[in-house]
């Protein structure tokens, strides 16, 4: 199979995965006790009724399906049922970009220390740099976000009073978030970066470059580092879903008006077509992510076969 | 004596003679985490923080719910070792509490999991073919979803009690472990001694509960101890989020949801809970790092424990 049939035949496949997705979203928040309009007070029953006729919520359950199916399908997640006037869509629009640039930032954030820590630790394996990054990289993974958050406001928000503790305005606001989040994969991948070196070092074609003469920086670039770092890129793709997934947490933390807030905050009001909403669209958009890291891997790695 | 520990060498280096040779599998792996001072450290302290929260609240002179009006927000004393939060109630008690949920959550949720993960596993790997292939591959398409999303969606669609909790998270983590355990099934099914059972015409369960199940143990159980922190990370992230465990119980995540929120006055709101989340954390890396070194050296470090 060529690349590009590859590619074609993946993409594809999307679309059942897409709506069986819809299909489990859609029966899941149907399957809820209690309606999105239920408040402290009834509403009149009328009202009510004009409503749910609004809404189509008196129709037969598989006619609905079949409208929210074929809706999605065409790119509309239909309007908010708590922000009245709004579309999931807009909303989507609006703050999914607050959230995208978080989690980009937190990824460069994380690739830039946990791959230079990790080639570090990997080149000086048993030496003193070795040890510290990899302490580091153990207390790392073991102070979840929601803890690390917290205790960076509280010593350089309110304590040294360098950094400002909340809201997206500045580009300063973004360094705390940035930390928090991508801390726990600057552990991550300085662990799988300087375990996938350590592999390489002792492999035939790098004893090869080295016997040549070839100057140490060299070797480290063209040849250790384009094998040993394969393992960082297939760890990528369950990075972006546990970023997506953080980003919610850090969100709330520090009161950025992101799509994550928007989907907790749904979640909590039973606004049923924002949170299946968003969950449609973090999952195309973490399945479209994993397919770009497939492919990637493939170039990186000839061995690689298309199946 | 040197007499018996050339005796032991010789049978560590021939896996072969373990039956007959005086040391098993499993006491050599015993001899290995033995050795290893972290994951010894790690053990102790999981041992120490399972005996305070079943002892613990049973031992405090209050009860995890007591309102004091007269002592909010106090600072920890030696009448309350960690203080007391906005209701005035003890938050020693609260956090021995929470480890009581934050441990149970761990460990039960590991265990649904575990048994979803063993059966789908050992399933697909038995049985092969063309159902093999397709229960594999729809383990590849749920990687690609955004699991918390889907728990957040169960959370709010089941109510948000804690039986829901085991069974949503329990029912999102089972995904690697089901990997593992079909590969092993699968190079299992093809070893000598599985060859040489069914020579002799030992049926199929035999083979299983006597060869398979014996040899499937040492992943499983590696692989068990480094989810429970991955679970307990979840659990913490849905109380967190107000998702989870709901006042006035209380477990770490919601403690240190409490906690962030009065960050900034009482900084023991925060401080006790954190730290116990993130300390045991730790110890149960230790202790799954140490169990994976003593049980099986070949398993992939970094891979586990994340998805």
């Amino acid at each position: 199979m060529s690349r590009l049939q590859y590619t074609l035949w993946r993409l594809i496949g999307i679309v059942p995965v897409m709506v069986l997705i819809t299909t489990f979203a859609f029966f899941l928040m149907r399957a809820a006790p209690g309606g999105p309009f239920d408040k402290e007070k009834a509403l009149p029953p009328e009202i009510e009724k004009n409503i749910r006729a609004k809404y189509h919520l008196d129709d037969p359950l598989i006619v609905q399906y079949g409208r929210y199916l074929f809706s999605v399908m065409r790119g509309d997640l239909g309007p908010s049922f708590k922000y009245p006037n709004r579309t999931v869509n807009e909303i989507i629009v609006e703050s999914f970009p607050v959230s995208l640039k978080l989690g980009l930032l937190a990824m460069c954030f994380a690739l830039f220390f946990g791959l230079s820590a990790g080639v570090i630790s990997a080149l000086k394996q048993n030496r003193w740099q070795d040890y510290t990054f990899m302490g580091f990289a153990l207390f790392g993974v073991s102070v979840p976000n929601i803890v690390l958050g917290p205790l960076l406001v509280l010593i350089f928000g309110l304590w040294l009073g360098w950094l400002p503790v909340a809201g997206w305005e500045s580009p300063v606001d973004a360094v705390l978030p940035t930390i928090t989040l991508g801390a726990i994969y600057v552990a991550y991948i300085s662990r799988i970066s300087r375990a996938g070196i350590l592999e390489v070092l002792g492999q035939d074609y790098v004893t090869v470059a080295r016997a040549k003469g070839l100057p140490q920086r060299i070797v480290v670039f063209r040849h250790i580092l384009r094998g040993g770092l394969l393992p960082v890129v297939s760890f990528l793709g369950p990075a972006f879903a546990s970023i997506l997934t953080g980003s919610i947490v850090v969100e709330k933390i520090f009161h950025i008006p992101g799509l994550g807030q928007h989907f907790v905050q749904a979640a909590l009001n039973r606004d049923y077509t924002l949170a299946m909403g968003t969950v449609i669209f973090y999952a195309l958009i973490l399945i479209l992510l994993n397919l770009v890291v497939d492919l990637l891997y493939t170039f990186l790695d000839p061995r690689v076969r298309y199946e | 004596m040197s007499n018996s520990s050339v005796a032991g060498s010789v049978n560590a280096t021939t896996p072969a003679n373990n039956q007959v040779g005086r040391r098993s599998l499993w006491a050599d792996a015993f001899r290995r985490l033995a050795a290893n001072r972290m994951a010894l450290f790690g053990a102790g302290f999981v041992l120490f923080v399972l005996i305070l929260a079943i002892v613990g609240p049973m031992l405090s002179p209050y009860k995890y719910d007591q309102i004091h009006w007269d002592a909010m927000n106090a600072a920890p004393s030696s009448k309350h070792l960690c203080g007391t939060d906005e209701l005035g109630r003890d938050l020693c008690t609260r956090v021995f509490y929470g480890a009581r949920v934050s441990m149970a959550v761990g460990v039960l949720a590991t265990l649904v999991s575990v048994i979803i993960g063993i059966l789908w596993g050992a399933t697909a790997g038995f049985v092969g073919g063309r159902v093999d292939s397709y229960m594999m591959r729809m383990v590849d398409v749920l990687y690609a979803m955004p699991f918390m999303f889907f728990v957040i969606l169960l959370m709010t669609v089941f109510g948000r009690n804690i039986y829901n909790l085991f069974i949503a998270l329990g029912a999102v983590q089972w995904l690697t472990m089901s990997r593992i355990v079909r590969g092993q099934v699968l190079s299992l099914k093809q070893k000598e001694f599985v060859e040489s059972a069914r020579a002799i015409g030992l049926s199929w369960w035999l083979i299983i509960a006597r060869h398979l199940v014996r040899n499937l143990l040492g992943p499983v159980i590696v692989y068990a101890t480094l989810m429970v922190p991955a679970v307990m990370i979840e659990e913490a992230f849905l109380s967190f989020l107000g998702l989870g465990v709901q006042p006035p119980m209380s477990s770490w995540g919601s403690l240190i949801n409490e906690g962030a929120r009065t960050i900034d006055l009482y900084p023991w709101h925060i401080l006790f809970p954190g730290a116990s989340l993130s300390l045991t954390l730790l110890s149960l890396n230790f202790l799954g790092d140490g169990l994976r070194d003593a049980l099986d050296p070949k398993m992939d470090a970094g891979r586990a424990g994340h998805g």
